[in-house]
């Protein structure tokens, strides 16, 4: 049984203007110690997607239809209390920017005392201390700037403390939302090596989202490409990256600058994606797809099976 | 723990003389406040004269060297009214900024992270509060209530009690969208502990600076409370009523029964509105590097 486990899940935000689906009828599993990347353009989705595992949607959106099944706990009907002893205990989640994503006015250790004791009331705050200290150490932050403020740190080892903090409580399946996208290169790199080496040692379960092609190709074991709220290609990552069939895959991953490649002129996505309050018929990403007949403009395409990978395009669908 | 602010806040009074302009404003405002409570507060000690003794000197004799501010129309001494004066004002004001922040803090911070229909309706009753000018609110409020400093104050704070809404409201809307109120719902934090240590330690700061201030409009309120003759028995000595005896000398030449205890409530004011406005700068960790 996959450790997580969403079913045709409907997310929307009711706004003043429209009805806008953020996630539409998306289905997706990850297995135990397995990382799932996912990917997408801005706004398509992919941190709807993620918070809706911990049931934050953020207000005015919802979520409508579809489940989601965090190993046998139903979290979308699952009672206020119990999901939030499942936030931090049994999901750890990493916020894209650790600049804010830290309280101000409270020290590292502090941070992690409210974790410890929030969901275990019996744990001292020198254990607790203690705890966190350990959990740092093994990310590369000494033990004694535990009770530094989170100003006295660079961003990287913000990030660092992030990460520890969803570690904190050993949960079984961590989101990191976009973990690098504030972080420079270098730092990137070293954050990224850091998941990768914690997914190594504590078999960690990872929900990777980003818009960084680059990472997910280094990290994932399977791929999700996300467009407009729907899943566009659902794959093992090698494969996924060897053979894309959809064709805003096959855009996306052209669109990747090559270091080796001479003079080489990047490729784009010509358009824009679509405004989701007003979505055009049929497959969503038509108007800018150039294999784009006339079933893609009236039929929407479902996600279908297709050797390695799923994939949602018509051109794979011979019916 | 629970020291944190004092831990904070103690080094950076220290530090004031380096903090430029802000902190120098701050110096001065508090060595003003400082200077009127300790003469307030040792006033059984430093006062020549008894403020409430009758014919003590010359009838509105005008500054001598026995009488350092002058005499008034009952022949008391204006020195020892000055120093006596200031202690109801501070009393009042005291309170009125205590039960300010204990109800207008605590309200802010409910209602406005509820959301919904209580910020609305609670927004609605503290903005026709604020709509009214603070004086005649006051002054209506102290007429029903009677007199006495407890009364004075209660009025007061009726009147003030909104701004500290406003502000704690503003603060808790912004910092309740930061990420780190996010993160703290994602750890699984309650409701609860968001609100006590997530939002109201960051809407502190501005919390200490609004006070100050606030204690400057108290003490201006205090004072015309008692010069329209709403505060205090007769028989106290006060600033406020020596401004009411001595509005009615001045066209005959007769200032030093007005001028002197109208300084002290210009100075009181003006260094606890000097605090305030360098606090709110200094306080304010968006400013900090």
């Amino acid at each position: 049984m996959p450790l997580l486990d969403i079913q045709s899940l409907v997310v929307e935000y009711h706004t003043l203007r429209a009805v806008v689906k953020a996630v539409d009828r998306v289905s997706l599993s990850v297995e135990k110690g397995q990382t799932l990347g996912l990917v997408g353009e801005s706004g398509c989705g992919k941190s709807t997607l993620g918070l809706s595992a911990i049931r934050l949607v953020p207000s005015p959106g919802r979520i409508v239809s579809g489940s989601v099944t965090l190993d046998g706990t139903d979290v979308v009907n699952c009672s206020e209390n119990e999901i939030r002893r499942m936030r931090g205990k049994r999901v750890g989640y990493v916020f894209q920017d650790p600049m804010t994503s830290l309280n101000p006015v409270k020290n590292i250790g502090a941070h992690f005392v409210e974790m410890i004791r929030t969901h275990d009331s019996k744990v001292s705050r020198e254990d607790a201390l203690k705890r966190a200290q350990s959990v740092l150490e093994r990310l590369g932050i000494l033990p004694e700037r535990i009770l530094d403020f989170p100003h006295q740190f660079s961003g990287g080892m913000r990030q660092r403390v992030m990460i520890g903090l969803a570690l904190a409580l050993g949960p079984e399946l961590v989101v990191a939302d976009e973990p690098t996208t504030s972080l420079d290169v270098i730092v990137e790199a070293q954050i990224i090596a850091l998941l990768r080496q914690l997914k190594e040692s504590l078999r960690l379960t990872l929900v990777l989202i980003t818009h960084n092609i680059g990472i997910v190709a280094e990290t994932a074991d399977r791929v999700a490409v996300m467009y407009a709220g729907r899943l566009s290609e659902l794959g093992e990552t090698g494969s996924l990256f060897a053979k894309p069939m959809h064709p805003y895959t096959q855009a996306l991953l052209k669109s990747v600058p090559n270091i080796t490649k001479k003079d080489q002129v990047l490729s784009w996505i010509p358009g824009a994606p679509p405004d989701l309050a007003e979505p055009p018929p049929g497959c969503l990403f038509h108007p800018r797809c150039p294999y784009a007949f006339d079933r893609c403009r009236k039929e929407e395409p479902l996600l279908l099976r297709h050797d390695d990978t799923e994939v949602a395009c018509h051109l794979y669908d011979r019916r | 723990m629970r020291g944190r602010i004092v831990v904070q806040f103690l080094p950076r009074l220290a530090s004031l003389r380096k903090r430029g302009l802000a902190g120098w404003i701050t110096i001065i405002g508090l060595v003003m406040v400082t200077g009127v409570v300790l003469m307030t507060l040792s006033a059984p000690w430093i006062s020549p004269h008894d403020p409430n003794e009758i014919a003590l000197g010359p009838v509105l004799g005008p500054p001598s060297w026995s009488f350092p501010l002058g005499t008034n129309n009952m022949g008391q001494d204006m020195l020892s009214r000055l120093i006596w004066g200031g202690s109801n004002m501070l009393q009042v004001a005291l309170l009125a900024v205590i039960v300010c922040v204990t109800v207008g803090v605590p309200v802010g911070l409910l209602c406005s992270f509820a959301g919904g229909l209580v910020d609305k309706s609670s927004s609605l009753v503290m903005d026709s509060i604020y709509a009214f000018p603070g004086l005649v609110l006051a002054i209506a409020i102290s007429a029903m209530l009677g007199p006495g400093v407890v009364n004075m104050a209660l009025s007061i704070a009726v009147v003030y009690v909104p701004s500290y809404y406003r502000i704690v409201r503003s603060q808790v809307l912004s910092i309740k969208e930061l990420p780190y109120v996010e993160a703290a719902r994602t750890i699984g934090a309650r409701g609860r502990s968001t609100l006590l240590r997530y939002i109201l330690p960051n809407v502190l700061p501005s919390i200490v600076a609004v006070a100050t201030m606030n204690f400057a409009d108290a003490i201006l309120t205090a004072a015309g409370l008692t010069f329209v003759g709403l505060g205090l028995p007769i028989s106290t000595p006060d600033w406020g009523w020596d401004l009411t005896y001595g509005r009615r000398l001045l066209p005959s030449g007769i200032w030093w029964v007005i001028a002197f205890p109208g300084l002290m409530i210009v100075i009181l004011a003006l260094g606890f509105a000097l605090a305030g406005e360098g606090l709110s700068e200094l306080l304010n960790p968006k400013l900090e590097q």
